[in-house]
């Protein structure tokens, strides 16, 4: 406690004022209140401030103490009037916020390192895409470059020397051929898969009948000789990437349309219902089905269920689906029993999306 | 390659002999292998376009297949010059590359590409490929300053 004239000196302190400055009370006495504070003229309109209002509450000041330490310290004064009712001077009252403060500023410590750890981070990722970026680059370059030599050699046997090779040697080089196209084929297939997730979501609302009925036209106009019965209820619009969206009801459609291959004629069936939050979409056929007992390994890349010769594909369609219903906030199965045909199903918010979107899940 | 003094040329600038070998291939199907010159690197190409003897060189040229990836100076780079060269800039220039990255594909046309194909790696699409634009570009297109 302390006790201020109007002059700014000091008219009395107390024991903890005694201690806080390192310094007799003797000493104090007299003295000019704002030359015992880091900031003197902080101090000096401190006081200033009270004699303008009346009062102050917790107005920070940082007292000095005799050895050169520093104690952060709030105070809260008030002037007072002598027995003619004139005012006298000032009572303060400081309080010892040394703790606080600490805490504060190892809290402010604490998010710059934060800060710099995430910039560092953020460096190391921008980094490491950086590199995925080449990599999916030179995949994409240097590994299709070679195959092309494999298919493009072959043929030039078949059509140079195919007199010189038996039945036999012209189906050994047909095998070669086919491997490398479908090679070629797989590694278009995983670089559009690291594409997507390189890719900017475009977020609008998106007539999910549209991009239904649309990708079924489109793929059921593939196969002429077939007889696709292909039917879509009414199924409610979404909020999401259009283009992402598409490329999803081609993947199922598509599957679809190749595992009832056997089933004349084919039944395909798109609906959806609203459970909660999300719509769930659905698309029902009546083909070759999946075994339950591998669900799990329907959305792996370049996992596969069937044969090459019992139904041809890549295994990545799937996986391309999921990282796209992911990237929305939804999720996607498949229920089947072997040869009832299957049903694949995915699930979308209903609600706006967050604008984390862009993230993956 | 030797060609005919008059006759007008490819100029294939590619790295990959056996990609270079298919290329030619196509364009014997369209009766133009005769007027291919290959060069196998940006380098080599940089020097006939604008070496000592580009002048002759350059009125020659019909059509530029120019691959991307190359050794030395790559292909957007040639194609870069191409275009910044009074004598070069209105030469036909397609890019038959591997590589599919939009990134690629946006370069090239900023840098004035006048088409952008991709390779593909099944031989009978590729064949195809080739041998129509060998006759697109070189019966069929006008370019400037052509008499006919």
């Amino acid at each position: 406690m302390i006790n201020i004239k109007q002059d700014g000196s000091i008219q009395d302190v107390n024991e903890a004022m005694v201690i806080a400055t390192g310094k007799d009370r003797k000493q104090l006495i007299g003295q000019d209140f704002s030359s015992y504070f880091s900031d003197p003229e902080k101090a000096r309109i401190g006081y200033q401030k009270v004699f303008a209002d009346g009062s102050v509450k917790d107005y920070e000041l940082q007292m000095l103490h005799r050895s050169g330490s520093r104690l952060d310290v709030l105070f809260n004064a008030r002037i007072f009037h002598n027995e003619t009712g004139d005012v006298a001077g000032i009572i303060a009252v400081a309080r010892d916020i040394s703790e606080r403060k600490r805490l504060e500023r190892e809290l402010n410590n604490l998010n710059e390192s934060l800060e710099k750890r995430v910039t560092e981070r953020t460096a190391e990722l921008k980094a490491a895409n950086e590199e995925l970026e080449a990599f999916s680059y030179s995949v994409s370059h240097d590994l299709r470059a070679p195959l092309r030599a494999v298919d493009g050699f072959s043929r030039k046997v078949m059509l140079g020397c195919g007199d010189k090779l038996d039945q036999e040697g012209l189906r050994l080089l047909g095998v070669v051929r086919q491997n490398a196209v479908r090679m070629g084929k797989l590694i278009d297939d995983l670089l559009a898969f690291s594409r997507l997730g390189r890719r900017e979501m475009h977020v609008v609302a998106v007539s999910m009948q549209d991009l239904a009925e649309s990708s079924a036209t489109e793929l059921i106009e593939l196969e002429p000789e077939r007889q696709i019965n292909f039917s879509c209820e009414a199924i409610p619009p979404c909020l999401g990437d259009p283009a992402m969206l598409k490329e999803v009801w081609m993947n199922l459609l598509s599957n679809a349309i190749k595992f009832t291959r056997q089933n004349n004629p084919a039944q395909i069936h798109v609906g959806s219902r609203i459970e909660g939050e999300f719509t769930i979409y659905w698309i029902q056929d009546n083909g070759a089905g999946f075994d339950m007992a591998y669900a799990d390994k329907l959305f792996g890349v370049f996992q596969r269920l069937h044969s090459q010769e019992e139904f041809e594909g890549s295994g990545v369609g799937l996986a391309l689906s999921q990282r796209i219903i992911h990237r929305h906030h939804g999720r996607i199965w498949g229920e089947s029993q072997i040869g009832q045909g299957a049903t694949f199903s995915f699930t979308l918010p209903l609600k706006r999306l967050s604008p984390f979107l862009g993230d993956h899940p | 390659m030797t060609a005919i003094a008059t006759e007008m040329q490819v100029l294939l600038i590619e790295d990959n002999p056996a990609d270079a070998e298919l290329t030619m291939d196509a364009l014997r199907e369209s009766h133009l292998e005769n007027r291919v010159l290959w060069l196998k690197d940006g380098a080599q190409a940089i020097d006939h376009l604008f070496g000592e003897e580009a002048g002759l060189h350059v009125q020659r040229i019909k059509l530029i297949l120019l691959d991307l990836q190359l050794p030395r100076v790559n292909g957007l780079e040639v194609l870069r010059r191409i275009r910044n060269e009074t004598q070069t800039r209105r030469l036909p220039v397609v890019i038959l590359t591997s590589s599919q990255e939009e990134s690629d594909v946006i370069r090239a046309y900023d840098l004035g590409t006048n088409s952008y194909l991709v390779k593909p790696v099944d031989y009978d699409s590729f064949i195809t490929i080739v041998k129509e634009l060998g006759l697109y570009w070189m019966l069929l297109n006008k370019s400037p300053g052509e008499s006919k």
